[in-house]
């Protein structure tokens, strides 16, 4: 209906203006058509590109060997990430939360969604393969990287088993063991945690509610069992059980948040304690932990030497109402030798870490999760030598911390693209053109190239390319005081072509304080200035640093002064000073990039519009209604006026400023104007005019009342001739002095309206917008004359572009978007001038469209080409169970096939290979072929722990008596299938020596050999085990 | 495994223990030199809260020191709950060479006021008295500022190891000396392994 009254009242043949005034003259005008040329035909709208997901972050997983990161939305989706812009998003049909993801093999992902049902996709051919409903609640379930295996933990307190790799569950079961250890207790108990022996593929740790269990499958048995009973009485509940990378300790979590360390072998107490209290168990005094969040969630994480072992425990340290906010850190160190130490010894070891962090997240809402980022090997449970956790919180957001410094890390190109957009939350953004060889020379300075990123894998399939001579760019102002330039016109974000400042370093402040707030950048003079939520502004340049010291690290300066606050507390600087100089704070690593210049402190309140104009005049509205122009020629505070000292009634204040050139009423030469529009839709000029002692000064020129319905949001201007931009540009500022006539039209536009005057104020236009306007601007577009004519261009708040001739505003098209939107964040879409629309679909997504059909067809964002798996990364061995555990307490090793054989009764012949099995046994370490490679890898040195070349480590601790075994064979010249034979042969004292030593390479070219030697014992258990 | 775990009880008292001051008075060398006995001159930030434990004996029973120490952050609301809480012992530090750590006391002394627990124990102390060529504060200054407070002083030095154990035994004295006297009416001061008393501080 709308569409159609618009399109009756534009066949008019003339349109009515709305002033009675100047009719004649503004008659010309439209005649004239500034749009002319363009029609419905010139555009088409392309889905260029989009950035972040929709829906908050629900879970995360992390693949070290593919390289690869996935995560799921609230939304249903799972997104996989690999290096550079490689991203693929699985949809899946039903909009079930997916909780867990999991990769496996190499080559699939698996996820389970809050219904228990488990999808299993091919990253090969990224397809879903598997839906499987569990017969039951799952409470837990337990992946090894190299095993199709997924064990499922039911509420019913059995274990099931579901093949990945043809999507169905194997006959093998385990059923409730806490009813057979304690069959008094007559609840029913679910699996709490299900966790496979890091270096025994055979062996697992369960634990219920009252009981741990270490199973064995080759046996059939329990093989342990973990009562904890505290001294003072109390029930505890168990939370979950987790094994010591080496297999020989264990820890217990229970609902008091305390932990209790055990042997694993004989069920030892070697510690009980709470984050701050140790020996717990000795003691009758309740532990200190009530009141407090509880624990969540506990991870065992080892050094490249997995000897060498920290904790990482997530809650249990803040009131109960925050939920968990910090992650604690107990570094062990290496782990004292097991044969020589004694009980008391590892007691002390577990109750006097070398040292014990708190690492603060402060989010605003609570951590729900943290994920370890192990990068040494994808086993001991995903925990191997991680240089980075990644933070879950209840809002969907990700925090990336650096391990074990403990610092939250924001730098951009360590995640993926889409991830950085979304970390940390952004808090405002906008688009805006700058000329291409100019912004490729600002890029070229990128930071970002020399992080190393966190994703290798995958590769990309995506190509694109700007016809654009104007390159946008797209700013975003986050949460924490980031400010990020984002090379928009490739298409697809990139990291690499990125620039970044950090408030918090140039303020030393990382609170709340320092959220950004309004950015505008001046692409002719690379200027940028900045406000922050607590309503000071920033002023930067693009500049080379001349104080430039590549060798100073940056580390210290951050927390090491807080000057500028403290002088903020002398009430006598604090008047005086609103305009400081932080030249001073530009970062000595930073060779050159935008460089801070001044700080505006002003107590005015919020700001609430922002301009750094192309001419050097910087303009501030705050909540009080002030206005401040800053000239940064100097700089100086060139003027200062409240609103309310202009215009009487209801508070006002500045909303939109913009700094245009044209000649004021019937002048014969040309001014730079400052227009302001208010919160009441009025508009107002200030006439900036160079003063004879060579500065400028501003005057108040005059005011239109209402001149929009509701607060003035967009100000633009143009030429009523010619059509082009007269926003002030330094060319236009070098011809002010020539007497240029500039007769501009001035376009306001509110949340519903728009408004064209012309330069005496006049009305032109008025329209108002029914479905309202979220953002709108000017689109200079090629028209049929092989010009370009301008458009009007109005991002509705009803999923739409409309597109509107100059100056009549007769719509000449209606573009639907590809996407809908969310109307709260819309606002902080930008029309760009080249004719691309920044669009902010919600929260965390923005897409950019381009309404004119000139981008090839190929822009188009066909997400998933990019290609994840990658055939040729072997999985290496799985780490094997010490040797003094083999031979000393009979752990009956079992090999993979052996396993196969386990899980299926005997009957493998249910297991057709599918394409995707034989592409992940191609790549796994099972497969026969694959030894030679994985052994000449195990004597690679890149794959060594560090503390195998030269000189032993001085981690060792005297205390523990605990002396590292020296290696007796020079690693270069080990044959490890050879060394692994010869140390089964000799005595137990010998093979005690190396058992240790767990990262060497002798241990993972045991696993495989070791196979080979135990066929014989094995094939005796599996034959009694299963009937044969 | 050679033997045994103990059963013998390892310590008889608990104390909580705090180190604030300005960054750089020098906090964690404080700590390393009574802990570990050990002290490292460069200058390395604590990022979030590091926590060590000592034992030390007192008038016959055993006191565990858990001393948390940090950078900065305490400001944090989250922080500060799990920083102050409990905490028996607060050792205020400033630089003896740097004039403005020690304005910065009065300021620290009302975070405290507003955070810490009423009858927590504070102690003043004036770290790196070892340079004297660098002296910016005087001692007497420092006592002066001291009685005003109302709490005691000491100048230390964490590199000559200069009074570091003094500091802390004399709070660890006080308190085990507290705790002695409110034996008959626990609850309200620190955490006597032997009584099963909730001691839940406030202080959020």
């Amino acid at each position: 209906m709308f569409k159609r009254k618009q399109k009756s009242t534009d066949s008019g043949a003339q349109p009515m203006p709305s002033s009675t005034g100047k009719l004649l003259d503004m008659n010309k005008v439209l005649d004239k058509g500034l749009s002319s040329g363009v029609s419905n035909k010139s555009f088409q709208l392309t889905d260029l590109s989009r950035y972040g997901v929709t829906g908050g972050i629900l879970c995360m997983a992390f693949d070290p060997i593919q390289s690869l990161l996935a995560i799921s939305t609230g939304k249903g989706e799972v997104h996989v990430f690999g290096q550079k812009k490689v991203e693929v998003a699985f949809v899946l049909e039903s909009s079930l939360q997916l909780i867990t993801l999991k990769f496996v093999k190499g080559i699939y992902l698996v996820a389970i969604d809050a219904k228990s049902t488990i999808f299993v996709f091919s990253l090969h051919s990224k397809k879903l393969l598997y839906t499987y409903s569990a017969p039951g609640i799952i409470t837990s379930v337990e992946t090894d990287y190299s095993l199709e295996f997924l064990i499922i933990g039911l509420q019913n307190g059995s274990c099931i088993f579901y093949d990945i790799s043809i999507g169905k569950v194997t006959p093998y079961r385990i059923g409730n063991l806490q009813r057979k250890v304690l069959p008094s207790i007559k609840y029913v108990s679910p699996v709490l945690s299900v966790k496979w022996h890091p270096r025994d593929i055979g062996t697992v740790l369960i634990a219920y509610t009252h009981v741990s269990v270490i199973y064995s499958f080759v046996t059939d048995e329990i093989k342990q069992e973990f009562i904890y009973k505290p001294p003072n009485g109390q029930n505890v509940q168990l939370v979950t059980a987790l094994w010591h990378p080496n297999g020989l300790n264990i820890v217990t979590l229970y609902d008091d948040n305390s932990f209790v360390f055990w042997d694993s072998n004989d069920g030892t107490i070697l510690q009980a304690r709470t984050l701050y209290d140790t020996y717990i168990n000795q003691s009758t005094s309740i532990p200190d932990t009530q009141g407090l969040s509880p624990i969540i969630k506990i991870s065992w994480i080892c050094a490249k030497d997995p000897e060498h072992t920290q904790l990482v425990i997530c809650g249990g340290d803040t009131p109960e109402k925050l939920g968990a906010q910090n992650l604690t850190l107990l570094d062990f160190g290496q782990t004292p030798k097991y044969s020589v130490t004694s009980y008391e010894n590892m007691g002390k070891y577990y109750a006097f870490p070398k040292s014990q962090r708190v690492m603060p997240i402060h989010n605003s809402t609570a951590i729900i999760d943290f994920l370890p980022l192990g990068e040494a090997s994808p086993y001991f449970g995903g925990n191997h030598d991680p240089r980075y956790i990644l933070v879950l919180s209840d809002s969907g957001d990700l925090k990336l911390v650096s391990f074990p410094l403990g610092t939250i890390n924001y730098e951009a190109g360590i995640l993926p693209p889409t991830l950085t957009w979304m970390n940390p939350k952004i808090s405002c953004s906008r688009a805006c053109p700058v000329p291409r060889s100019q912004w490729l020379g600002m890029l070229s300075v990128s930071t970002a190239s020399k992080v190393r990123p966190l994703l290798k894998g995958g590769s990309s399939q995506k190509k694109s390319d700007s016809a654009y001579s104007l390159a946008s760019a797209l700013i975003t102002g986050h949460e924490n005081g980031f400010i990020r330039m984002w090379d928009a016109s490739s298409g697809e974000l990139d990291v690499y072509s990125l620039l970044e400042i950090d408030l918090t370093k140039i303020l030393q402040d990382d609170s709340n304080d320092v959220t950004v707030t309004n950015v505008s950048f001046a692409a002719d003079t690379a200027e940028l200035a900045v406000s922050t939520l607590n309503g000071h502004v920033l002023l930067f340049k693009f500049a080379k640093n001349y104080n430039y010291n590549s060798k100073v690290s940056d580390l210290n300066q951050r927390f090491k002064s807080m000057n500028l606050k403290h002088d903020n507390k002398d009430p006598n600087s604090l008047s005086a000073q609103i305009l400081n100089d932080i030249s001073d704070r530009t970062p000595l690593d930073l060779k050159e990039g935008f460089l801070p210049v001044s700080y505006i402190r002003k107590n005015s309140g919020k700001v609430t519009s922002l301009i750094n104009s192309n001419v050097g005049f910087v303009g501030i509205c705050y909540e009080s209604g002030e206005l401040m122009i800053i000239d940064r020629r100097g700089p100086s505070i060139l003027f200062s006026i409240f609103l309310s000292e202009l215009c009487e009634g209801t508070p006002i204040y500045g909303t939109c400023l913009e700094v245009g050139v044209m000649a004021l009423n019937e002048d014969t030469f040309s001014s730079l104007v400052l227009l302001l529009g208010t919160n009441r839709g009025d508009l107002l000029r200030f006439q900036i005019i160079p003063s004879s002692n060579g500065s400028f000064q501003v005057k108040f020129y005059d005011i239109f009342i209402g001149a929009t319905n509701g607060p003035l949001c967009q100000l633009t201007c143009i030429d009523r001739e010619t059509g082009a931009f007269t926003i002030a540009t330094l060319g236009h500022f070098k011809k002010l002095s020539n007497g240029v006539v500039i007769r501009s039209l001035i376009i306001a536009s509110s949340n519903s309206d728009i408004r064209i005057l012309d330069n005496k104020l006049h009305r032109v236009t008025h329209k108002t917008i029914k479905s309202g306007v979220a953002t709108c601007g000017v689109s200079v577009i090629p028209n049929s004359n092989q010009g370009s004519s301008p458009v009007f261009n109005v991002l509705s708040k009803s999923n739409d572009i409309k597109v509107y001739s100059l100056p009549s505003l007769r719509e000449i098209t209606t573009l639907i978007l590809p996407y809908p939107v969310s109307t709260d964040y819309l606002a902080y879409s930008s029309v760009i001038a080249n004719g691309e629309i920044l669009v902010r679909i919600n929260e965390s997504e923005a897409g950019l469209v381009d309404i004119v059909g000139h981008s090839t067809a190929e822009l188009s964002p066909t997400r998933n080409i990019d290609q994840l798996f990658n055939d040729s990364l072997i999985i290496p061995y799985r780490p094997t169970v010490n040797t003094v555990q083999y031979l000393k307490r009979g752990t009956k090793l079992i090999s993979y096939q052996d396993l196969i054989q386990l899980m299926y009764g005997g009957n493998v012949s249910l297991r057709n290979p599918t394409p995707d099995s034989e592409l992940a046994f191609q790549i796994s370490p099972y497969n026969p072929n694959n030894q030679g490679v994985l052994n000449s890898m195990v004597n690679s040195p890149l794959l060594k722990s560090p503390s195998k070349f030269g000189e032993e480590g001085g981690s060792q601790d005297e205390e523990f008596n605990y002396n590292k075994p020296i290696r007796k064979h020079h690693v270069a010249t080990v044959n490890p299938l050879k060394q692994a034979y010869r140390s089964i042969q000799s005595g137990i004292e010998s093979l005690d020596e190396a058992g240790n030593d767990y990262a060497s390479n002798f241990k993972e070219g045991l696993n495989s050999t070791i196979g080979e030697a135990q066929t014989g014992i094995l094939k005796a258990g599996l034959r009694s085990k299963l009937g044969w | 495994m050679a033997s045994r775990g103990t059963s013998r009880q390892q310590y008889d008292l608990t104390m909580k223990l705090l180190l604030v001051g300005d960054s750089g008075v020098g906090k964690s060398c404080l700590l390393l030199r009574f802990v570990d006995d050990s002290f490292n001159p460069s200058f390395i930030t604590t990022i979030g809260i590091d926590f060590k434990i000592r034992t030390v004996e007192i008038n016959g029973k055993k006191v565990k020191l858990q001393i948390w120490d940090t950078a900065g952050q305490e400001r944090f609301r989250t922080i500060t709950t799990a920083y102050y809480r409990g905490a028996m012992g607060i050792i205020l530090v400033y630089d003896v060479t740097d004039e403005r750590s020690f304005n910065s006391v009065h300021n620290w002394y009302q975070t405290l006021n507003q955070h810490a627990n009423e009858d927590a124990q504070l102690f003043l102390v004036g770290n790196k008295c070892d340079d004297e060529e660098s002296r910016q504060v005087t001692k007497e200054q420092g006592e002066q500022l001291a009685s005003e407070l109302g709490v005691p002083f000491l100048e230390a030095s964490a590199k000559s190891n200069k009074n570091v154990d003094a500091i802390f035994l004399e709070l660890a004295k006080r308190f085990e000396e507290k705790m002695r006297n409110t034996q008959q009416g626990p609850g309200s001061a620190g955490i006597d392994v032997n009584s099963s008393n909730d001691t839940k501080s406030s202080c959020c």
